[in-house]
């Protein structure tokens, strides 16, 4: 799990670059379909005054089709249809109720027309399709004065006693309704094989009417269509949605749908569901944003102070993302393998090779215990011995015998603490100067310091226990 | 022979900016700035477009190099030498197969630090052409032992040095394995002795080379050894008699201590000693002993085997020796080195009657002078003789210095060859026969102790 979370497909800045070319082509595509907040008697809207629930009810039974346009090709042919205007915003043009004519004539061998408005914007669709009713658009008043009268409404023989809700009067036509005040509220009319059936209130046919289980409402409705669809289960039943006014979504509309949550919940949903949708389109924010960027730019491009000093800072930002796009490293040489040459006493083998090499009066002690332990060896008598002179005076001669014991003894005398004279000696000067002599002693005993085949063979002859 | 190559690092070998890009990169910066904020920016946006395709190009170019160099090229590695009187040349063919060039691989030759090049060298740059090959060799100053040489690591880069590979492995680490030499010289230097003095001589008829005499043919003599002449002349049936070889048992022990290992180039205590048994083997070889070596070391414990005689004996001496891993920086125990040996020579020894002889460095405390003594100790009372070799550390060191620096050398060093020669001294009151001395000698010194024996 954890490699499949590490696993990425892409870099970041090729989603970045992705995302922001994804915003551009969003942009250029044009602003989006709105989707509009829908309060009023459409198709769409579930909430209490939609038809959301009238078209389900139909769904169930007919063929239903909504035109939020008026598209010749959405309609499919039929045999019988129903095309139903109820509540439109606003009203009908005499092209586009020829235009609804059309579809419906050309679609539809035989046709009704049902129209539920309480005004007159209907009328010119009534006018075009032939028929003679009408709607004034006159509020109608109970006794009481009241804008909710009770009425009766027939569809053929069968009578439905409801309450209106702001209806207008209708005129012409065969009455199918009338107010308890005798109004007539409802009407029918055919012409040919084309059936009209009109109500002066669209409230009937609303979602909160029709809500109620036994509603007497949907009961209308239902035996209404049966009756104008005339038994026919392939009817089909048209519902004009494009007289809508709608709303476009906006921050008010999201607090509306907060403090009406609990009235009516899914549209409350919807509402808050297309407002925050609207608010994140790039279309919404992404215009403005580059034109207060680009106001920006302007204004530090044109002023001669910040100018150079933005120029600065973009180039090193420019540097920082292409370098840590392509981290450098320091490139350095491969190491060569170094030769090493081993010696016990390397440090004093490299410091005589070099010719750095300083003694001391340790080193003429050194000199003189070499001298007497050869002379020990080869002639049985050390430096220190007072036969030593005239034991070496048989090798080098008398005078040079007793100089060469007497400076050695000398010496060593004063390196070993025990005589202060000569007060004033360098201790290299004098060794390195003995170091010859001792050479030439050693020489005449045949042995050396300065051959390979040197004193320590004197010096370990007597070790050999074979 | 090695195909392909292996990333030295965990990683793969990826292309990595160098810093020689920083600057490029700040001028394609600033030229991309420049071009969006200038008037006259599009020249500029051209410029940083084709410097920015360059930077890609190489980098693409790289990694496209170091993929061919990891898959397509084939490395032959060839190493010639082997013996300690040959030059060790070690020679890698790099077979570029591609259509691509690999230019600037730079490589580094890793191999022990105590091997010395001779010809060749141990780093540099070389330039792979297109379906064709390229030949590193380098020549080293052979030395006694194993030595690893290798890896040869390279580095690719593309023709600006803009980017670079990680290291990579191009050639494993190569062993080889360096025999002694066998100095004709003292060979028949010791042989030539041991004539002219005679002390090989049994003065007995038996089996052997040498003519002892002639006798009057018994029955059941060999038809072969019939003396056809004095038959003819005297008519009389004569046989000649060989006189009786004489042979001995000898096993050569080298503890192989770091110290053994430091000295002059190619005459460290260990390499001369290495010269010292192969010379004497190929000479005890002639002469039909039995000949074995074991030798201890830090990292290994060697032996030829049971002691045998003839080439095939010499030949597996040698063979150990080279074997020998020179082993200079490693803390250890040096009597565990000693028990060790003690268990190999109690493995292969005949029942009694050996001659061992231990070459070790004359330096150690107390406890391994003890530890030495107890060595000699054990294997005298399996009826064996024990001789100890121990150098003389200056006696090597000045080996190549200039007469003046010898003096003053050994003036300087006369404390550490006096606490060599009481390293000895301390063995021989411990009743340990030793051999104290530098190279000069001890060739002849041993052959003169092998022929005594052989002679009582």
């Amino acid at each position: 799990m954890k490699k499949l979370r590490k696993l990425k497909a892409t870099s970041s800045l090729l989603t970045l670059f992705l995302v922001f070319v994804a915003l551009i082509a969003l942009i250029e595509k044009g602003p989006p379909p709105v989707v509009y907040l829908n309060s009023e008697a459409s198709a769409v809207n579930p909430g209490p005054l939609g038809l959301f629930n009238l078209v389900k009810e139909l769904e169930s039974r007919y063929k239903v089709n909504t035109l939020f346009s008026l598209n010749r090709t959405a309609v499919p042919k039929s045999d019988v249809c129903v095309y139903v205007i109820v509540s439109p915003s606003r009203p009908y043009t005499a092209s586009e109720a020829i235009t609804i004519y059309d579809i419906v004539s050309s679609s539809c061998r035989r046709f009704s027309l049902l129209v539920a408005d309480e005004f007159n914007t209907s009328n010119k669709v009534l006018e075009v399709f032939g028929f003679s009713v009408r709607i004034p658009g006159e509020v109608v008043l109970d006794s009481q004065g009241s804008p909710y009268p009770l009425a009766t409404l027939y569809v053929g023989d069968k009578g439905f006693f409801v309450r209106l809700d702001i209806a207008s009067r209708v005129e012409g036509g065969v009455v199918a309704g009338r107010t308890l005040e005798g109004v007539a509220i409802a009407a029918y009319e055919k012409r040919g094989e084309n059936t009209t059936y009109v109500i002066g209130d669209g409230s009937i046919f609303l979602n909160q009417a029709l809500a109620a289980s036994n509603s007497v409402y949907k009961e209308f409705a239902l035996t209404l269509f049966d009756y104008l669809c005339n038994g026919n289960s392939g009817c089909q039943i048209i519902i004009d949605d494009t007289h809508r006014q709608g709303e476009e979504p906006a921050f008010q509309n999201l607090w509306r749908a907060l403090m009406g949550f609990v009235a009516d919940p899914v549209g409350s949903i919807i509402t808050m569901m297309t407002v925050i949708a609207r608010l994140i389109h790039p279309s919404t924010w992404f215009p403005p944003l580059v034109t207060a960027f680009n106001s920006l730019t302007a204004a530090l491009v044109g002023n001669s102070m910040v100018y150079p000093l933005l120029l600065a800072i973009l180039m090193f930002l420019a540097y920082r993302i292409i370098s840590a796009r392509i981290p450098a490293i320091r490139d350095e040489p491969l190491p060569e393998q170094e030769e090493r040459e081993l010696f016990i006493t390397g440090d004093i083998r490299r410091a005589v090779i070099a010719g750095k090499i300083k003694f001391s009066k340790n080193d003429f002690v050194k000199l003189y215990e070499v001298v007497s332990e050869v002379l020990k060896n080869i002639k049985g008598v050390g430096l220190d011995d007072s036969r030593t002179v005239d034991v070496l005076a048989s090798v080098i001669g008398a005078e040079r015998a007793s100089r060469f014991v007497n400076d050695m003894n000398r010496l060593y005398l004063k390196a070993s603490g025990k005589k202060i004279l000569p007060i004033v000696l360098s201790w290299n000067r004098a060794t390195k100067k003995k170091i010859d002599e001792c050479e030439e002693v050693l020489k005449a005993l045949g042995t050396s310091l300065a051959v390979e085949k040197g004193v320590e063979y004197v010096l370990a002859r007597g070790v050999m226990h074979v | 022979m090695s195909r392909g190559l292996e990333a030295l690092e965990h990683g793969a070998a990826v292309a990595t900016a160098t810093n020689r890009l920083t600057p490029i990169l700040i001028i394609i910066a600033s030229l991309l700035v420049f071009s969006v904020f200038t008037p006259q920016g599009s020249s500029m946006l051209y410029i940083s477009m084709a410097l920015l395709s360059m930077v890609v190009i190489l980098r693409g170019y790289t990694a496209i190099a170091t993929a061919i160099l990891l898959n397509k090229c084939r490395t032959d590695v060839r190493v010639s030498g082997g013996s300690s009187d040959k030059a060790l040349e070690y020679v890698v063919e790099i077979s570029n197969r591609s259509f691509i060039p690999i230019a600037l691989v730079e490589f580094t030759l890793n191999h022990p630090p105590y091997l010395r090049v001779v010809e060749g060298c141990k780093a540099g740059i070389f330039f792979i052409p297109p379906r064709s090959s390229t030949v590193y060799r380098v020549v080293f100053d052979p030395r006694t032992g194993r030595h690893s040489i290798g890896p040869l690591e390279v580095v690719v880069r593309d023709p600006l040095g803009l980017f670079r590979s990680t290291k990579l492995q191009l050639v494993k680490p190569v062993e080889v394995d360096v025999l002694p030499k066998v100095v004709e010289a003292v060979a028949r230097k010791v042989w030539v002795l041991t004539r002219s003095t005679g002390v090989v001589r049994t003065r007995e008829p038996g089996i052997g080379v040498e003519l002892f005499g002639v006798r009057e043919y018994r029955p059941g003599d060999e038809l072969r050894r019939i003396v056809w002449r004095t038959l003819a002349s005297a008519g009389r049936l004569s046989v000649k008699e060989m006189e009786r070889e004489t042979y001995q048992s000898i096993v050569f022990v080298i503890e192989a201590s770091p110290d053994m290992f430091y000295g002059p180039y190619r005459a460290t205590p260990f390499e001369h000693a290495a010269t010292i048994i192969a010379s004497i083997t190929s000479y005890l070889a002639r002469r039909g002993d039995l000949v074995s070596t074991v030798i201890v070391s830090p990292l290994a414990t060697l032996t030829s085997g049971k002691p045998s005689r003839g080439k095939q004996a010499h030949h597996r001496i040698l063979k150990t020796i080279s074997m020998v891993p020179f082993a200079t920086e490693r803390e250890f125990d040096r009597k565990l080195l000693l028990q060790r040996a003690l268990n190999k020579l109690v493995e292969i020894l005949p029942r009694e009657r050996n001659l061992v002889f231990l070459f070790t460095t004359a330096s150690g405390d107390e406890i391994y002078v003890q530890s030495l003594a107890e060595f000699a100790i054990k294997l005298r009372s399996l009826g064996n003789e024990v001789y100890v070799a121990v150098p003389l550390t200056i006696a090597y060191e000045v080996r190549g210095l200039a007469p003046w620096a010898q003096a003053m050398y050994r003036v300087k060093m006369f404390d550490r060859l006096r606490y060599e020669i009481e390293f000895a001294r301390r063995l021989a009151r411990n009743q340990v026969k030793v051999i104290a001395m530098g190279p000069q000698y001890m060739p002849q010194t041993i052959v003169n102790l092998i022929e005594m024996k052989r002679s009582r």
